[in-house]
C-alpha cells in the first residue's frame, strides 16, 4: 500500500525498530537540543558546563555564532587580555542588560498605568498600595534607569580613556553617542509619567530648552510638537508616554544592534600594546589567547547580571524608594525645583545666560563634538600616558559637568527670602523636612494636660522667651518648655533656632531677617492630627516688625515615616 | 602575551592585579552564579511575603497624608465660612465638627441614602445651589473642577478625608453657641419684628442711650475691618465705598444728608427718621431699596453679626458723612 504519509517509516520509528525505543528517545532528544541551540548537542552541553574542552573538531561551540540568531551578533571568541574585569569593567554588557531590565520592569508597570492626567497619579497610588510587588518593581525601574544613565556614561568614559574609538571603530563610537542620547531620552520621558509635582516641574525645566531652539518659529514648533500644547498637560503626557514606551525603545534596540554588530565586525579593542591602531583584530586572535564565548564569556556575563540584579534587589528592599510627591499642579511651582540629576548641568548653564545659547546651542555643540570626535582625533597613539591633551580634555569636561551640575542646584544663584528657606528646611511642601521627622506623640504631648485634657494652642519661641507688658509669658523659649525625653522635637527646634539665627545675621537685601522673632504654634486640630504653624516676624526696627510670614503644617499620626518599608 | 597591567616586584601578578585581570575558574563562577540566583529568589520571595503588610502601611500613611493635605486646604478655602476648627461661622456656614453630622442624625433628617463620605464628597464637589437664606448669606459654591470649581478630584478627596476625620474623635470641642442648626430668633418674626427692633435701636441712639463711636464704626465697615460677633469681616466694602466709582451698592458719601427720601416710609414711633433710615438699611435691608438698585439684594444676616453697640458705632460713623 502506498501513502504519502508513511507514519511507520518515520525516522524515529525506524530507529526504534532498529535500536530499541530507549535509544531512539535519547537520540531524538539529543537532536531537539542540537536544533534549538543551533548546533550544540547534549554531550557538548555537558562538557561546557563541566569546563571541559570541546569534544569534537571543528569546535561545535562556534556553530551558534554562525547559525543562530542571538549569538550571531556576538564574537565567537575573545582575546584573553580583555576577559577580566579590567579593562572593560563589563560596562557595555551591563548597559545592554539594564535596557532589558528596564524593559521587563517597565512592562510590569505598564499593566497598571494609563497615560492620562486624570488617572496617572491615581495609578501610581494603586501600584504602591494595591499591587503586590508594585513598589518593588517601580523602585527597580526607577533605580535601574538612573543606573543605566550612569553605566552608559561610564562606558563612554572608559572607551575614551582607552582610546577604543580610534580607527577602525569610529562608527561604533558614533552609534554609542546616539545610544547615550536615547538613554537620556528614555530616562527623561519616563520621569514625567508619575505625574507628580517632582515629575511635572523637573520635566518642565528640561523641556523648556526645546522651546528655545532657534529661530523662535522652530522653537515654538518643537515645543508644540513635543508637548501638544504650550504647557505640559494631557497631550504632553501621552506624547511622553509614547516616546517612552515605543519610540525610544525601538530606536534603542535598532542602534544597539548596529553597535553590537560593529563589535563582531571589528573585534574588541585590545590594550594598546597588543593592537596597532587602524587594524581590526576580529579574526586575528591567536589560538593560545582565545577565550571562547561559549561557555566562558557567557558564564561570566550571566554571573555579572546575576550579581547586578541581586545588588538592585537588595538596594530597593533596604535602601531605596522611588520618590512620589503630590499630584502635579501647574498652578503651584514647588520651592527649589530642579531637573533630574543628569540634566542638572543644563539647568546650571541656563542660569548663566541666554536660553537659546545655553540651553540649545551649547548642548547641541557638545553632542555634535562627541559624535565627530573619532574622526578628528586621528592620531595613532592609544596609550593614555601618551595622550596627555586628550586625557586632560576629558578631565576638564568632567570638571565642567560637575561644576555646572552644582550650579544647577538651588545652592547657586537662587535668591530667596530666608523666611521661605527656613520654612522649606523645616517643612517643605513636597518633601520630608525636620518637622515631619518628629514622632507625632511628641507634638501631642505638648498640647495635652496631665489628666488627658486638651490644653489649647501652645506657642514656643526659638528666639528667646516672649513676655507681655504685664510680665506674663506669651511664648516660652523652647528649651524651657519641652519634655526632656522629646529628643527629635528638641533636634527640630534646635535646627529651627539655628536657621533663624543664621538668617538674622544676613543683610536684609540678601533676604536676611533682622530682629527676627520665630515661633512655633502647636494645636490639636482633630484626633490624631496636630497643626503646626511656623511663624517669623522681622524688621529693621526691633520694636516694630514690618514683616510676618507663617506656614501651616498639619501632621497626622499615621503619615510618617514615608515609604512602605519604614524608610 | 604581554602583561599590560604590569607585574609585582617578583614578576608575579599581585592579588589585586589578578582580581582585575583574570577570571575565576568556570566551575567557581557557575557556583557563584547559582548562589546569586537563589539569593535573588530569596530576596524577591521575602519581599512578596512582606507585601500585604507593606501595602497596608502605605495605605495608612497615604490616608494620614491625605488628611494633612485636606487640613491645609481647609484653612485656605473653607475656614472663612466653616471656622478655623470647623466650628462654623454664624451667618456664613454651619459647623462641620458637630456630632449630629457625623453620627448619622443629620443625614437621617435630610433623608440622604448614601454614605457620609459620599455626602461630603457631593456637597464639596457640587456645592449647594439652594441655600437656607435665613441662616446663611450665600450658597455653598461648587469646588470640584468637574462642576466648574477650582479643585482636582484628589484634592476633593483630601477634604473629604479631613472633614470625615472629625467623626473619628471629639477633639477639639466646638463652641455650641456657634453651631447654627436652628434659625436665629431674630429672623423668625419676619420683617415686622425686625422693623420693630430697628425702631427700638434707632430711638435708643437718638435718645443718647446708645452712644456710638464713629472711629470704631469706620473700622467695622471698611476693608480689613472685623465684625464683633465672630471676628470675621462684615464685607461692607465689597459693595459700598465712601466715594469714587460706585460698586454694587450706593456710595456712602453724603448719606447723612441724603435721608429721608421722599418715598421712604417712616414707621410710627420713630424719633429721628435719619437715624432710623441708617439702622433699617442694615437691620432690614430688603424693606426699602434705593431707586436704581432694585434686584441687587444686600445680605440680610447682619442682625446675627452685629450687636446694638456695633449699630450705634456704624450710625455714628455714617452721620459724619455729610
Amino acid at each position: 500500500m502506498e501513502s504519502n504519509f508513511d507514519f511507520g517509516n518515520a525516522p524515529f520509528f525506524k530507529r526504534a525498530r532498529e535500536a530499541g525505543l530507549r535509544t531512539a528517545i535519547i537520540e531524538g532528544a539529543d537532536d531537539v537540543v542540537t536544533r534549538v541551540s543551533a548546533g550544540i548537542n547534549t554531550a557538548e552541553w555537558r562538557a561546557m558546563l563541566r569546563g571541559d574542552q570541546p569534544l569534537t573538531r571543528p569546535n561545535p561551540r562556534l556553530k551558534p555564532h554562525a547559525d543562530g540568531f542571538w549569538l550571531h551578533m556576538r564574537p565567537g571568541y575573545y582575546n584573553k587580555a580583555i576577559t577580566g574585569l579590567y579593562p572593560t569593567f563589563r560596562l557595555g554588557w551591563l548597559s545592554t542588560y539594564f535596557a532589558v531590565f528596564e524593559l521587563i520592569t517597565g512592562l510590569f508597570l505598564m499593566v497598571f498605568y494609563t497615560p492620562s492626567t486624570l488617572v496617572a497619579y491615581e495609578n501610581m497610588l494603586t501600584i504602591l498600595s494595591n499591587v503586590p510587588l508594585g513598589q518593588f518593581f517601580r523602585d527597580l525601574h526607577r533605580l535601574g534607569a538612573e543606573a543605566m544613565v550612569l553605566l552608559v556614561a561610564l562606558h563612554m568614559l572608559r572607551t575614551y580613556v582607552t582610546a577604543s574609538y580610534k580607527k577602525p571603530r569610529q562608527f561604533t563610537w558614533f552609534t554609542g553617542v546616539i545610544l547615550l542620547v536615547f538613554t537620556l531620552g528614555l530616562s527623561f520621558t519616563g520621569y514625567l509619567l508619575p505625574w507628580d509635582q517632582l515629575a511635572y516641574w523637573a520635566v518642565t525645566i528640561g523641556a523648556s530648552m526645546a522651546e528655545a531652539a532657534p529661530p523662535p518659529v522652530v522653537g515654538q514648533f518643537v515645543n508644540i510638537l513635543m508637548k501638544g500644547a504650550p504647557d505640559l498637560g494631557a497631550a504632553g503626557l501621552l506624547r511622553f508616554y509614547l516616546l517612552h514606551v515605543l519610540v525610544f525603545p525601538v530606536l534603542l534596540t535598532i542602534f544597539t544592534g548596529v553597535h553590537y554588530y560593529k563589535v563582531v565586525l571589528h573585534g574588541h579593542s585590545l590594550p594598546p600594546e597588543l593592537e596597532k591602531t587602524g587594524e581590526d583584530t576580529a579574526k586575528r586572535v591567536p589560538v593560545p589567547v582565545r577565550r571562547y564565548f561559549l561557555p566562558d564569556i557567557q558564564a561570566s556575563e550571566v554571573l555579572w547580571i546575576g550579581v547586578v540584579t541581586l545588588i538592585m534587589c537588595v538596594a530597593v528592599i533596604f535602601f531605596y524608594d522611588a520618590p512620589l510627591e503630590n499630584h502635579a499642579n501647574p498652578q503651584s511651582t514647588p520651592f527649589h525645583t530642579v531637573a533630574p540629576w543628569y540634566f542638572l548641568w543644563a539647568q546650571g548653564l541656563l542660569k548663566l545666560g541666554d536660553k537659546t545659547l545655553m540651553g540649545v546651542i551649547i548642548p547641541t555643540i557638545l553632542a555634535g563634538a562627541f559624535m565627530i570626535m573619532p574622526y578628528i582625533d586621528v592620531g595613532p597613539v592609544r596609550h593614555y600616558g601618551r595622550r596627555r591633551f586628550a586625557i586632560s580634555l576629558s578631565m576638564l569636561f568632567i570638571t565642567f559637568i560637575a561644576v555646572t551640575s552644582w550650579m544647577g542646584t538651588p545652592a547657586f544663584l537662587v535668591q530667596t527670602s530666608l523666611d521661605q528657606e527656613v520654612f522649606h528646611e523645616m517643612a517643605p511642601i513636597e518633601k520630608i523636612g525636620y518637622a515631619h521627622q518628629v514622632p507625632y506623640e511628641q507634638y501631642e504631648e505638648l498640647v495635652t494636660a496631665p489628666d488627658g485634657g486638651y490644653l489649647g494652642m501652645q506657642t514656643l519661641s526659638v528666639t528667646g522667651t516672649i513676655t507681655a507688658d504685664d510680665g506674663t509669658v506669651e511664648a516660652p523659649y523652647w528649651r524651657d518648655a519641652i519634655p526632656s525625653d522629646a529628643e527629635e522635637l528638641a533636634h527640630m527646634l534646635e535646627v529651627y533656632e539655628e536657621e533663624v539665627r543664621h538668617a538674622m545675621e544676613v543683610d536684609p537685601q540678601f533676604g536676611g531677617l533682622p530682629n527676627a522673632v520665630a515661633l512655633l504654634h502647636i494645636e490639636q486640630v482633630q484626633i490624631d492630627l496636630v497643626g503646626l504653624t511656623f511663624e517669623i516676624s522681622w524688621g529693621v526696627d526691633p520694636n516694630n516688625p514690618d514683616f510676618n510670614n507663617s506656614r501651616y503644617v498639619p501632621i497626622h499620626h499615621d503619615a510618617y515615616p514615608l515609604g512602605g518599608r519604614g524608610h | 602575551m604581554a602583561d599590560y597591567i604590569g607585574k609585582g616586584p617578583d614578576g608575579e601578578k599581585t592579588a589585586f592585579q589578578k582580581f582585575f585581570t583574570e577570571l575565576l575558574p568556570l566551575e567557581q563562577r557557575t557556583l557563584l552564579g547559582t548562589v546569586v540566583f537563589f539569593a535573588i529568589i530569596l530576596s524577591v520571595g521575602w519581599t512578596i511575603i512582606n507585601e500585604p503588610a507593606r501595602m497596608d502601611t502605605f495605605t495608612a500613611q497615604y490616608d494620614g497624608r491625605s488628611i494633612q493635605r485636606g487640613a491645609a486646604q481647609f484653612r485656605e478655602a473653607c475656614a472663612e465660612c466653616h471656622g478655623m476648627n470647623g466650628e462654623g461661622v454664624l451667618g456664613r456656614g454651619p459647623s462641620l465638627a458637630r456630632p449630629d453630622l457625623h453620627n448619622g442624625q443629620r443625614l437621617a433628617e435630610l433623608g440622604w441614602a448614601g454614605s457620609l463620605d459620599e455626602y461630603f464628597r457631593q456637597t464639596i464637589s457640587a456645592g449647594r445651589p439652594i441655600y437656607t437664606e435665613e441662616l446663611y448669606n450665600g450658597p455653598m459654591p461648587a469646588w470640584s473642577q468637574e462642576y466648574g470649581g477650582p479643585l482636582r478630584g484628589d484634592e476633593v478627596e483630601d477634604l473629604v478625608a479631613f472633614v470625615a476625620n472629625w467623626g473619628a474623635g471629639d477633639l477639639p470641642t466646638p463652641d455650641p453657641d456657634l453651631i447654627p442648626t436652628q434659625p436665629p430668633a431674630a429672623d423668625e418674626g419676619g420683617d415686622e419684628e425686625l422693623i420693630a427692633e430697628a425702631v427700638e435701636i434707632a430711638n435708643a441712639i437718638a435718645a443718647g442711650e446708645l452712644v456710638g463711636d464713629a472711629a470704631r464704626g469706620e473700622t467695622l465697615v471698611s476693608a480689613g475691618g472685623v465684625g464683633s460677633v465672630d471676628g470675621t469681616a462684615l464685607g461692607c466694602q465689597g459693595c459700598h465705598v465712601i466715594e469714587g466709582s460706585q460698586l454694587i451698592g450706593p456710595n456712602y458719601a453724603g448719606i447723612a444728608a441724603r435721608v429721608p427720601y421722599d418715598d421712604f416710609e417712616v414707621p410710627e414711633g420713630v424719633d429721628d427718621p435719619q437715624i432710623y433710615y441708617l439702622v433699617e438699611s442694615i437691620w432690614v435691608p430688603g424693606n426699602y431699596i434705593v431707586a436704581g438698585f432694585e434686584g441687587l439684594v444686600m445680605p440680610n444676616q447682619f442682625p446675627n453679626l452685629l450687636t446694638e453697640q456695633d449699630m450705634a458705632d456704624i450710625v455714628a460713623f455714617m452721620l459724619t458723612l455729610q
